[in-house]
């Protein structure tokens, strides 16, 4: 080693030291965060089952809050809310009202309320979850304003916190939501709304006039679908006929197909026509859930449809249609050999493996 | 010293402060974007996008050659993907072996009609087949042209908005699909491309077209390969993600905007590296068109991927991607250090010039360069050896981020050995592999410059084999 160091060599070697520090530091530390994380694990789970047993029996109503509060040392609350946060999810109705009075002889109602205001907003978003699950029907204001927080996450967890207390009052509010600019923030709102049930179907028949966007408008269409919203079926047959969206479109065809209404065999045979074959697929779709035979002079021409899931579909269609349907099939051209064969062969042997019973 | 010695030793500091100082940024970036991934994962509740038709529909597009070993379990796996609208296109692009008799035995294929939705650049297709028992499968089979001209040819055959290029010799996880498109439901309009991160599918337990238990792999050179994935999409995509200047989404796993891919012309063909061009290009157009544009890396859609195992498969592997990221960087010179094109201009075409395409270049100098120094006695040791030090620890340290970025976020890799495991291929990665590394790519220069365009024959174990 050279008795000076120029400037260069200092500095390289100053680097040396800091490197080798930097990386015995993330070596230690991904070590460390897997030996603490395994530890803690561990010693979590063993501080948790000593509060199980308590737990259960105040969700059973053999324990009262303030018994299971008394037992607890202060250090071990948050552990304990945890605990029941885990519980309330799972039930509902009297466990829930139980649960309720623990989180309160706990200060979980508070502790939580303060989080609202933090500024980070996880920390709000989770807050809003738990104040939900608490079913603290105090805490309804603060969840209101927390609908119009600026973070999307904040304002999903806020709505289903409410549909968990049951406000429906506020659903409106939320199906306005709907507009959000995020697509996939719409979604899971949508998924929220769902979760309030015939409640919501009211408000989301209003919307589909007043939405803006199609895509959200889609959406709606589609809650009111999964949730069989019978009323909505008129709307939702102008929409198809009125749309350029072809998301609307695809949307009112599953919907339709859903309420399994007769009334709607016409309108969806004219939509196998569609320029787009995502709405020929869903109406194809949508005319077999319905099942009336009435509809098999639209479907059996798809037979020969070029695309190979459309004559899938509109074979499972037919075959839906019952006793009829089944003659259309048998009438199918002499088509062995070829898709169209091996498809109506399939449909017609239930109870085959990736037979008939997979076209159901 | 003299001048001579002077000038180039600073030129190797100066690139080297440079390159260095790209990648500390980018760990950086990186993290911070794990640190916002993991929170916001983490308090964004499970929902039923898997059940809504309001999901995008998807062709995955796969092209298989040669790849007879694999083809009918990577096919099943593809069939049990969880999402709600998806077909799966299977191109065969001309095999040699059986590939298109295990695809027409296995899956029983009859012929179809199949009318092509767009015209690009393909060679002739031979004939389309469709499955009975699998309602969302095509098979086409067509004449040899490559690659791109394969996915060229899924893409005109495709009827979704959105295509997902996978590798025949890949598997998707089972939500990878729900979870790779979640950037185009955020900005529908917005997004071009999202990627997602590709593991090491060797010396896993792998059932049914699935990865039963991640494991690790017997051989050397496969080991290697996890921690260089890990860090090149750990570091390397995260890092580039938030500041728009993502130029590689891997072809191993890829979803496009069917539309925006179609207008530039679809892959290149006759390229060895048409996923990085195909980037660039979309950037390119994007750019020169004042469209807002997105491409985006999301780190847990998991696509796991057969690495060589072999020295001479993966010195071949390399030698393309190298000649096809240097293909890529020449068709589009223009780019760099042009402001009209933003961050991948400014950012991303500099640091890939000068990592590289400069850096093998001038790394090979710098060992040529020591035992020549040494013999006419011009060496400080004492320097050199700093220097080498800093060089190697450096390296080191990036490799350890990458795990402990791993060990941060999704863990998966579980047990205490597989982690210590990794930890030491970390440090001992840059003892020999990355020299060989470099070799290849000097080889990829060089036969780049002779006008090589080969694709290089790969080897397949078949995953029935994995572990």
């Amino acid at each position: 080693m050279p008795g000076e160091l120029d400037a260069v060599q200092t500095l390289a070697l100053q680097a040396v030291l800091v490197l080798t520090a930097l990386l015995a530091a993330s070596v230690c530390y991904t070590l460390g965060h897997r030996l603490v994380g395994l530890w803690t694990e561990r010693r979590r789970a063993l501080r948790r089952s000593k509060y199980q047993e308590q737990a259960l029996l105040l969700s059973a109503g053999e324990l009262s809050p303030v018994q299971f509060v008394r037992g607890l040392p202060r250090r071990d609350h948050l552990l304990a809310e945890d605990l029941l946060v885990e519980i309330a999810t799972k039930f509902s109705g009297e466990v829930r009202g139980v649960l309720a009075d623990a989180f309160v002889a706990l200060g979980a109602v508070d502790r939580n309320r303060k989080r609202t205001g933090s500024r980070l907003w996880w920390v709000r978003a989770d807050a809003a979850r738990r104040l939900g699950l608490m079913g603290a029907p105090a805490v309804t204001r603060t969840l209101r304003a927390l609908l119009k927080d600026p973070n999307a996450e904040v304002r999903i967890a806020a709505a289903r916190a409410m549909i968990e207390l049951g406000r429906g009052e506020w659903l409106s509010d939320l199906i306005l939501s709907l507009d959000e600019e995020n697509t996939f923030s719409a979604l899971r709102l949508a998924d929220v709304i769902m979760e309030a049930g015939p409640q919501a179907s009211g408000a989301l028949i209003g919307y589909l006039s007043t939405g803006r966007q199609p895509r959200r408008i889609a959406i709606a269409v589609e809650i009111l679908g999964d949730m069989r919203a019978h009323e909505a079926e008129p709307v939702i047959q102008h929409l198809l006929v009125d749309s350029d969206s072809v998301d609307v479109r695809a949307a009112c065809c599953r919907a339709l197909g859903r309420f399994e209404s007769p009334l709607a065999l016409e309108i969806l045979s004219r939509c196998l026509c569609d320029p787009s074959w995502v709405v020929r697929s869903q109406a194809v779709q949508a005319l077999g859930q319905i099942g009336d035979p009435a509809a098999i002079p639209w479907v059996e021409p798809l037979l020969a449809a070029p695309e190979p899931w459309l004559v899938a579909a509109a074979a499972k269609a037919l075959y839906r249609m019952g006793p009829l349907g089944e003659q259309a099939l048998h009438r199918a051209p002499d088509t062995e050999g070829t898709l169209l064969g091996q498809v109506v062969q399939e449909v017609l042997q239930p109870g085959l493996q990736g037979g008939g019973a997979r076209w159901r | 010293m003299s001048p001579a010695v002077l000038v180039y030793s600073g030129m190797i500091l100066v690139y080297f402060l440079l390159v260095d100082s790209f990648y500390t940024v980018m760990t950086v970036i990186a993290f911070w974007d794990i640190l916002r991934f993991l929170i916001r994962s983490r308090y964004v509740q499970e929902f039923r996008l898997y059940s809504s038709t309001l999901t995008p529909p998807i062709s995955l597009l796969m092209p298989a050659y040669n790849e007879a070993a694999s083809i009918a379990e990577c096919v099943r796996g593809m069939s049990l993907l969880r999402y709600p609208n998806f077909e799966i296109i299977v191109i065969n692009d001309g095999s040699k072996d059986r590939t298109m008799e295990v695809l027409i035995e296995t899956f029983d294929l009859k012929p179809v009609v199949r009318v092509p939705m767009r015209t690009l650049q393909h060679q002739p297709i031979k004939g389309t087949y469709a499955s009975p028992a699998y309602p969302n499968l095509v098979v086409v089979d067509k004449a040899n042209g490559g690659k791109a001209d394969a996915l060229n040819a899924g893409i005109a055959l495709s009827r979704a908005p959105l295509f997902c290029a996978v590798d025949a010799d890949s598997l998707l996880a089972e939500d990878a699909l729900e979870r790779v498109v979640q950037p185009f439901l955020e900005h529908p309009e917005e997004m071009v491309a999202s990627g997602g991160f590709v593991r090491v599918v060797n010396g896993c337990t792998v059932r049914a077209g699935r990865v039963q238990s991640v494991g690790l792999p017997r051989s050397p050179v496969a080991l290697f390969q996890i921690v260089e994935y890990l860090r090149a999409f750990y570091l390397g995509r995260l890092g580039w993600n938030p500041v728009g200047g993502l130029l590689i989404i891997s072809g191993a796993f890829g979803l496009f905007k069917t539309e925006a891919v179609a207008q530039v012309g679809g892959y290149l063909t006759g390229s060895v590296g048409e996923d990085m061009e195909l980037v660039v290009r979309l950037h390119r157009h994007m750019r020169e068109r004042g469209r807002r544009y997105r491409v985006a890396f999301v780190p847990d859609p998991i696509c796991w991927t057969e690495v060589p195992e072999s020295v001479k498969v993966l010195a071949r592997q390399r030698d393309r991607w190298h000649r096809g990221l240097l293909d890529t960087l020449i068709r589009h010179k223009r780019m760099m250090l042009n402001p009209r094109y933003g961050a991948a201009g400014m950012l991303a075409m500099p640091y890939f010039w000068l990592a590289e395409v400069v850096g093998p270049v001038l790394e090979l100098s710098g060992y040529l360069f020591i035992p020549v120094a040494a013999w006419l006695g011009l060496l400080n040791w004492f320097a050199f050896g700093l220097f080498m030090a800093v060089s190697v620890l450096f390296g080191v340290l990036l490799s350890v981020a990458a795990v402990l970025a791993e060990e941060l976020s999704f863990q998966r890799y579980r047990t205490l050995p597989q982690l210590l495991a990794l930890l030491g291929i970390a440090v001992l990665e840059n003892l020999g592999y990355r020299q060989l590394n470099l070799w290849w790519r000097l080889k990829g220069v060089f036969s780049y410059l002779r006008g090589g365009h080969q694709w290089g024959e790969m080897t397949r174990k078949g995953f029935a084999k994995s572990k």
